[in-house]
């Protein structure tokens, strides 16, 4: 069972670390897909979705060439590092982070998209430096696209299995996260512990998703009086 | 309306015809390992007899709890012999149901060394500078039999921190191929034949038995008793050498 | 204030208007008819067009500080009224006064502690209005953004900001569709026609043009002077225009200035001087020319000393009357 706490307890970390990075991926991303006008749009939004579209075996297959030392990732890694990408934490946070991606930049692309230039173009003529636009009037106008985005992006990570299940390892306390040793009970047949931590998952992200939508509910009924 | 009911009774009568009339399909279920060989088998089979083989592949215990809960397969090959116990304990199969059909055989694969032998595993576990991939030994009788050689050898405690686990062989062998590792203790017959493998001795672990359990029922199990027979004839089980794997005794 | 504007974009008209306004100019009206290029000039001069060669200067400084007023008021949907406005003074040029001045200003004192999302449009633009008054701007310019406020209240919030413009050296541009409302207000106007400014400046006179030269509507005069004393029986304004007295509803003025414009269609002419009808207004002047409009009516140029009247009539009234050009009429017209 202490085994199952640290895989629970590696899982969170997991789910924590990726979602931060993804946030500070995504959302200038977001932001420069939502202004950008292009003929080639369309298909960079389609790379940005494929991991909503992909089996994440594929993903995961594909990532395990690419940290192979053989590769320039696998051995750039080695000679920053010293260590190896695949069958590492690091290695289940970058896929992680691909792997959640299109989950955080749609919600903040929608926000942006919708945001009217004209109150960039107001704050700026206040007296607002791009900062200050950013800090005061941007973020606090996409918050709940921010709040879906990083509560997606949580969630996702939290039930990540395919891509860990090729680039992880199975590793102990390292990538042994919770749908990996949830896999390992059914495997070996301990259906009374492989049931616990399934339970425990389940009531876990309806918890969270609920608390999700919540949190929007305020955010987005605010907003529509206005329109209403 | 009369086309509607035209086609729907079409549609109906393709349902009901009888799954026996597609002359003798077997559903056979393997574990990864086995995979390739039995799929050669399966090949020679339907050409000696008419008879189709479908065969699928997927780990023994994920084939375990679908047999369990009722997944129409009619023979499964384990790669190990406490899934088919297992399901004569449960009931589900009686014990002339269940048989060994091969003998697997541990194997060693690394980069540097072109021939190499156990001394090379024994020097670089000693002292690990990177990973060494195995199976899961609580999933795969591979990685079982993996534990107990490291051990015999007095290796384990030196190597385990160094570890890095495959659902199951073909996984390692993923691992190996990619680059992601440069040591693989794994199944003999993934990897005889290539530069830098070597067969370790069977005195170093518990033989890997293979078993298999013939879980079609009714009309069905005819059909499939044929087949294992087909598979613990001597047409096939000299052949198995060449795969990688030692031939059993004959059926009780 | 000074301007000059240079905007080439694909797809719509060149914009190209360059014009100086007087110093003592408070209030500048801008107008046109929809698709000129109003708003598209006026963001260029806030600095919201990349593409334009802009140069503006005002008396105050060379380099002013431009704020703009959108037709939608964007007040930020986070933050409350109070906030809205802090935040502007916040990052206004100097501390300036308490926010009770813009609000009583803008007649939305009473929104303060809302939030912004919960206002109608009317209350809305108030807001944003007293929200670009809180970051004391140079030049404010606001785009037709009155039109939800009703007249009455509109009016004063006019009056009120040409007080606080003139007070603190604010030059106000306002562009509005009414140009009866901007000439009542404004001390020039502009006229922006197809992308080019083709009149600028004094308000009788741009309304000349407006009349004579273009095919707008509706044909208006500017009629102005100094405050009387009212008379104690009734609510309305008195003044003299050219030494003669005329009446007023509403106060159009501050000091002693008071103004009127009549639509040339309510102006009525009459060859006796005695006036037995209800038209209040009695104006006696000179026919300066008259000019075919269509079949059915003709307009006619009438002039007194500096004020110049255009009224609007029938071919058969003319004829009726016999009117000539060097005719002296008395020009007859409502309250207004």
């Amino acid at each position: 069972m202490s085994g199952d706490w640290t895989a629970i307890w590696l899982t969170l970390k997991l789910a924590v670390i990726s979602s931060l990075i993804l946030m500070i991926i995504a959302t200038p991303l977001a932001w420069w897909l939502a202004k950008w006008q292009h003929p080639a749009k369309p298909i960079v939004q389609a790379v940005i979705a494929l991991p909503l579209v992909l089996p994440p075996t594929v993903l995961g297959f594909y990532l395990l060439l690419a940290f192979s030392p053989q590769s320039w990732l696998g051995s750039g890694w080695e000679s920053l590092t010293g260590g190896q990408l695949a069958f590492s934490f690091a290695g289940l946070v970058i896929g992680s982070v691909i792997y959640s991606l299109p989950f955080a930049v749609q919600p903040l692309y929608a926000g942006f998209v919708q945001l009217d230039i004209k109150y960039l173009e107001t704050a700026g003529m206040l007296g607002l430096s791009r900062t200050a636009q950013i800090r005061r009037v941007i973020l606090p106008m996409v918050k709940p696209h921010i709040i879906t985005a990083l509560g997606l992006a949580f969630a996702h990570t939290l039930g990540e299995f395919g891509v860990v299940l090729m680039i992880g390892g199975n590793i102990p306390g390292e990538t042994q996260v919770l749908s990996i040793s949830l896999y390992d009970h059914v495997e070996s047949l301990n259906y009374g512990q492989a049931h616990q931590l399934a339970i425990g998952l389940l009531i876990f992200s309806l918890i969270l998703m609920s608390l999700l939508y919540r949190l929007n509910r305020k955010g987005r009924d605010a907003w529509n009086s206005r329109s209403g | 309306m009369n086309y509607r009911l035209c086609s729907l009774s079409v549609l109906l009568s393709f349902l009901l015809i009888p799954s026996a009339g597609l002359a003798d399909t077997l559903k056979v279920a393997v574990a990864a390992n086995f995979a390739k060989p039995l799929e050669q088998f399966a090949t020679a089979y339907n050409e000696k007899t008419g008879n189709r083989v479908i065969v699928s592949k997927a780990s023994s215990g994920t084939l375990y709890a679908q047999i369990n809960h009722g997944a129409d397969i009619d023979v499964f090959l384990s790669a190990d012999s406490s899934r088919p116990q297992q399901l004569l304990e449960d009931g589900r199969v009686n014990a002339s149901d269940v048989v060994t059909y091969a003998i697997g055989r541990l194997g060693y694969i690394q980069r540097s060394n072109a021939s190499p032998d156990v001394e090379t595993l024994k020097t670089f576990a000693l002292a690990p500078t990177t990973r060494l991939a195995i199976a899961n030994p609580r999933l795969a009788p591979y990685g079982e039999a993996a534990r107990q050689a490291l051990t015999s050898l007095v290796l384990w405690q030196h190597v385990s921190g160094a570890l890095v686990y495959g659902n199951n062989v073909l996984q390692v062998y993923q691992f190996y191929q990619s680059g992601n590792v440069d040591h693989a203790l794994l199944a003999w017959s993934l990897i005889k034949g290539e530069p830098g493998a070597v067969q370790l001795s069977d005195e170093l672990h518990q033989p890997i038995v293979q078993q298999l359990a013939i879980t079609a029922t009714g009309a069905d199990k005819a059909a499939a008793n044929a087949f294992v027979d087909y598979l613990l004839s001597d047409e096939v089980q000299t052949q198995l050498p060449q795969w990688g794997y030692q031939r059993t005794g004959t059926r009780e | 204030m000074e301007f000059k504007v240079r905007l080439n974009t694909q797809g719509r008209p060149p914009l190209e208007a360059t014009a100086a306004f007087s110093a003592q100019s408070v209030l500048l009206g801008l107008t046109g008819p929809s698709g000129a290029g109003k708003t598209t000039l006026l963001r260029a001069l806030a600095g919201l067009e990349k593409c334009a060669q802009v140069n503006v200067s005002s008396y105050r400084r060379s380099s002013p500080r431009i704020m703009m007023v959108f037709s939608e008021p964007c007040l930020f949907p986070h933050l409350s009224v109070e906030e809205n406005l802090i935040l502007a003074r916040q990052y206004s040029a100097d501390s300036g006064a308490s926010l009770t001045t813009y609000t009583a200003l803008c007649h939305c004192e009473h929104l303060l502690g809302r939030a912004a999302v919960s206002l109608s449009s009317g209350e809305a633009q108030r807001v944003a209005l007293a929200r670009a008054l809180a970051s004391q701007p140079d030049i404010l310019l606001i785009d037709e953004g009155m039109g939800a406020i009703d007249s009455a209240t509109r009016r004063a919030i006019i009056s009120g900001l040409k007080q606080y413009a003139t007070k603190t050296q604010l030059q106000v541009v306002l562009v509005s569709h009414d140009i009866s409302d901007l000439a009542l207000y404004a001390d020039e106007l502009a006229l922006l026609e197809a992308g080019s400014l083709v009149c600028a400046g004094q308000v009788a006179r741009v309304l000349g043009h407006y009349a004579t030269e273009t095919s707008l509507v509706p044909c208006l005069s500017l009629l102005e002077g100094k405050a009387t004393d009212p008379d104690p029986r009734y609510p309305y304004h008195r003044f003299l225009c050219e030494g003669q007295v005329l009446y007023a509803h509403s106060r159009a003025s501050f000091e002693e200035h008071v103004r009127l414009v009549v639509d040339a269609r309510q102006v009525s002419l009459d060859k006796m001087d005695v006036n037995q009808s209800t038209l209040v207004n009695a104006f006696a002047c000179q026919i300066v020319s008259m000019d075919t409009l269509s079949d059915a009516e003709l307009r006619v140029t009438l002039r007194q000393g500096d004020t110049t009247l255009y009224a609007i009539i029938s071919h058969l009234s003319r004829d009726r009357l016999g009117l000539t050009a060097g005719d002296a009429v008395t020009a007859r017209f409502k309250l207004c």
